[in-house]
């Protein structure tokens, strides 16, 4: 399959840049089209914790994106209760097969440590991080506290 | 994105009222005058009637629903097609004191929410039709006499269109219209010519060449590790079908969705190469896009995009193949229109059929 063939190599690629944003990839054996993994955010106020990611490919891949969820709760205005996350990278009708997971991962990071307030999935965290940002970052911190997954050493 | 429509508009008509697969006509019922698969698509789009669509579809069959099937897609604000996350209007302080916003998050969050549904919808409706499409036409399919072409229209201005080109061209080959039917039919176009000189020497100089290209491709930042996957299955097939020259290798590597697919990519890859070469150049050519690159990014590498003149340019001219394409559309011509991608003296080595929207593959009379 086409898929596993490019999932092979760009998981090598991944374990042997470890990077640390995103660590500790578990892949099963059976189906590499189901990865997770844990996303370690560098900023405030998201480096209190980390935060399990699933990144489920189609088997149309690379033809088609991937999908990412959040397994962990997050106080962030473009991630929703359900953990869906609106990242244009990934969006069907844009999504380029020469796109890798690795810049996947990077926008997530990105999208992570500098909210888009204007793109909201949750309008209220966004009208509090744009009227009132030192609250915002104390709930968010409160909340990655008490949410989050502990981070690795 | 306008297709090069070069005289004829876009009219009730202008598509086939019926389409047949290996000469099983897929919907019989040739009364329907709803003019095109646009239409179709449009009515269904804005009554959010999913099931209309897909019923209605077939009857079209793939000779346009590619570039109208762009249409489905819901326009999403710039920054969401941006695959680069600092070209987001960053500043998100700047943007909360300016005055007015307080329905803002709001709206956005109801623009966004909406594009996640509209997506779902549309995706729905896009796999209904993506469905209905692989069940009735293969991605390349077996060669058919031309004469089949007066089975789909009885507008008298086809009809005389199709006497002309049965004057020149003997076969058509018909490619799945998904959007990637030029790179298909030129894909398979090449392989075939490579098949049917048997020149060894010339496919591993075009092999070395794509080599070239990949390395060419990673200078301008395309990882790797995701481009040479394409590149290795294009030479490793190309050599495939050189040990194994058949009609059947050849099919089956342009049929299985593995091969095939790669083939498109690869071939999309090597059109932004060229773009990307020339940006001095083939920005003229560009409406809607503010540069190249931007352009490459949303036309060009995402699977599905249609081609217009400007690709054909860009590929040809970097392949060094001389292709040539004959336009037939309700434009008031009697004849159909050839249109030469490089244009100068030679003789082409690759022909098309273009219909509004799609591309397929003609064969002259004189060849086998």
């Amino acid at each position: 399959m086409a898929a596993t063939r490019r999932l092979t190599k760009e998981l090598q690629d991944l374990k042997t840049q470890n990077s640390k944003g995103f660590r500790d990839i578990k892949v099963d054996e059976q189906n590499l089209l189901q990865w997770q993994g844990l996303l370690v955010p560098e900023h405030p106020p998201y480096n209190k914790g980390a935060f399990l990611v699933d990144i489920v490919f189609p088997a149309e891949y690379p033809f088609k994106p991937p999908k990412i969820n959040f397994r962990t709760k997050i106080y962030h205005p473009n991630i929703d209760e359900k953990g869906q996350v609106c990242l244009p990278i990934v969006q069907a009708d844009n999504w380029k097969p020469a796109t890798k997971t690795e810049q996947v991962i990077q926008s997530l990071l990105d999208l992570i440590s500098e909210p888009e307030p204007d793109h909201p999935l949750r309008a209220d965290l966004a009208e509090e991080f744009t009227k009132d940002k030192k609250k915002f970052l104390k709930n968010a911190e409160e909340f990655t506290k008490k949410h989050a997954e502990k981070r690795p050493e | 994105m306008a297709a090069p429509d070069l005289n004829g508009s876009f009219e009730e008509g202008s598509l086939p009222k019926k389409f047949k697969v290996n000469g099983n006509a897929v919907n019989g019922d040739g009364s329907s005058s709803n003019g095109g698969v646009g239409i179709t698509y449009s009515e269904a789009d804005s009554s959010n009637d999913v099931g209309s669509s897909s019923s209605q579809f077939p009857s079209y069959g793939p000779a346009s629903n590619s570039q109208d099937g762009d249409d489905l897609l819901p326009s999403y604000p710039a920054w969401q097609l941006s695959a680069d996350p600092t070209d987001y209007p960053s500043d998100s302080n700047e943007a909360s004191t300016s005055s007015g916003s307080r329905g803002e998050p709001l709206k956005h969050m109801l623009d966004c929410v909406e594009h996640q549904y509209v997506d779902e919808r549309t995706s729905k409706q896009m796999l209904d039709i993506e469905n209905e499409i692989k069940l009735n036409v293969p991605f390349v399919a077996e060669k058919e006499d031309l004469s089949v072409l007066g089975d789909e229209y009885s507008d008298p201005v086809y009809i005389a269109k199709i006497m002309d080109l049965k004057s020149k061209y003997q076969w058509l080959r018909r490619t799945r219209g998904d959007g990637n039917c030029f790179y298909r039919s030129l894909g398979f176009s090449m392989f075939e010519n490579f098949m049917r000189a048997g020149d060894k020497e010339k496919v591993e100089a075009m092999k070395r060449f794509m080599v070239e290209c990949k390395d060419g491709l990673v200078e301008l930042k395309y990882p790797a590790l995701a481009i040479e996957d394409f590149m290795d299955v294009f030479n490793d097939q190309l050599t495939k079908v050189m040990e194994t020259p058949t009609d059947e290798e050849l099919l089956r590597i342009f049929q299985e969705q593995g091969s095939s697919d790669f083939i498109v990519v690869w071939l999309r890859f090597l059109t932004v190469l060229q773009l990307r070469r020339e940006p001095e150049f083939y920005q003229n050519f560009i409406e809607n896009h503010s540069s190249v690159v931007e352009f490459c990014q949303m036309e060009v590498e995402p699977m599905y995009k249609e081609s217009d003149h400007i690709h054909i340019i860009a590929v040809a001219s970097l392949l060094k193949i001389k292709i040539r394409v004959e336009y037939m559309d309700r434009g008031d011509s009697p004849t159909v229109i050839g249109h030469d991608f490089p244009e100068d003296d030679a003789v082409p080595e690759i022909y098309l059929l273009y219909r509004p929207g799609h591309y397929d593959i003609l064969y002259r009379k004189d060849s086998d």
